[in-house]
């Protein structure tokens, strides 16, 4: 049972701009891991020749996650800002399969959190890709905004 | 595809190449050349927007804008028998990228047999303030 504000983070991760754009979505957020998803779509191609998504897409993905995931590692919920994000492209990205991804913040401490994930399309055992990122954590994640 | 490449290749038109990616037309990415080499340039968009807070471009277009800047860097300046393939990329997030123009450009630091190392700095207004930069590997062979 994820805690309010884990779910605030998570409902605001997903209504911004770019995720909604590319419908991106967290679908599970607890403290300090979880999961996302996204459905594939023509415009996200990057490789006319053999149909597969942009390597940028997996990389917002993954960005997208391990922000939401590091926020939430923090019993309070914080802000975070990515210092440095490190991805392996492991497999092309088939434009016909959904793509998955998870993550867990493993260790942080009162300004750098330190998050692991991968993303997978078939099968989660056939990673297509994974990462490595730190985050500095701001200030108290924010109660305010365009929450209805 | 690859005689395709090889054709806009010589001929110089790797802009013709980048409009014929649909994710290219998706962020905004436009190839263009100048006096140093080939430059990848971000259009602002509202679509792009990853901080509502103050106003900055999602951390993963500024990647995929990196990636796609090294990706026609590789194009422009070697010889390879294939589509230069991303192995991994390290990207390093110096400064908030505000919605405005965004530009890329790479350099080679090594070139293998088979693998190049790129480093590929973004920046907007100032090439000297870079609001990220990056490192990363292809395959080119």
């Amino acid at each position: 049972m994820s805690l309010p504000h884990i779910d605030h983070i998570r409902h605001v991760v997903n209504s911004l701009p770019h995720c909604q754009k590319l419908g991106l979505e967290i679908t599970e957020l607890e403290q300090g891991s979880g999961t996302v998803q996204l459905e594939p779509r023509p415009e996200l191609v990057g490789n006319i020749a053999r149909n597969f998504l942009h390597s940028g897409v997996v990389t917002t993905l993954l960005d997208t996650l391990c922000g939401a995931v590091a926020s939430s590692a923090y019993v309070e919920g914080r802000t975070v800002a990515t210092l440095d994000l490190r991805i392996d492209h492991l497999l092309g990205l088939d434009a016909n399969e959904k793509l998955f991804g998870k993550a867990n913040c493993y260790h942080y401490d009162n300004n750098i959190a330190y998050v692991r994930a991968w993303a997978w399309q078939k099968a989660e055992t056939m990673p297509v890709a994974s990462c490595v990122g730190t985050f500095m954590s701001n200030g108290t994640f924010q109660l305010q905004t365009k929450e209805a | 595809m690859r005689e395709i490449i090889h054709q806009l290749k010589s001929s110089g038109a790797l802009d013709e190449l980048n409009a014929m990616i649909p994710y290219a037309g998706f962020v905004g990415f436009d190839i263009t050349k100048d006096e140093i080499g080939i430059l990848t340039l971000l259009k602002p968009s509202p679509d792009n927007i990853g901080n509502e807070i103050i106003g900055a471009i999602h951390g993963g277009v500024i990647g995929a804008l990196l990636e796609h800047a090294a990706s026609f860097h590789l194009l422009d300046e070697i010889e390879c028998t294939r589509i230069p393939r991303i192995v991994n990329l390290s990207i390093d997030y110096l400064r908030p990228a505000l919605n405005k123009e965004t530009y890329a450009r790479g350099v080679v630091i090594k070139q293998g047999k088979r693998v190049v190392n790129v480093r590929v700095s973004a920046w907007q207004e100032d090439e000297n303030r870079p609001v990220a930069a990056a490192h990363a590997h292809f395959l080119i062979a």
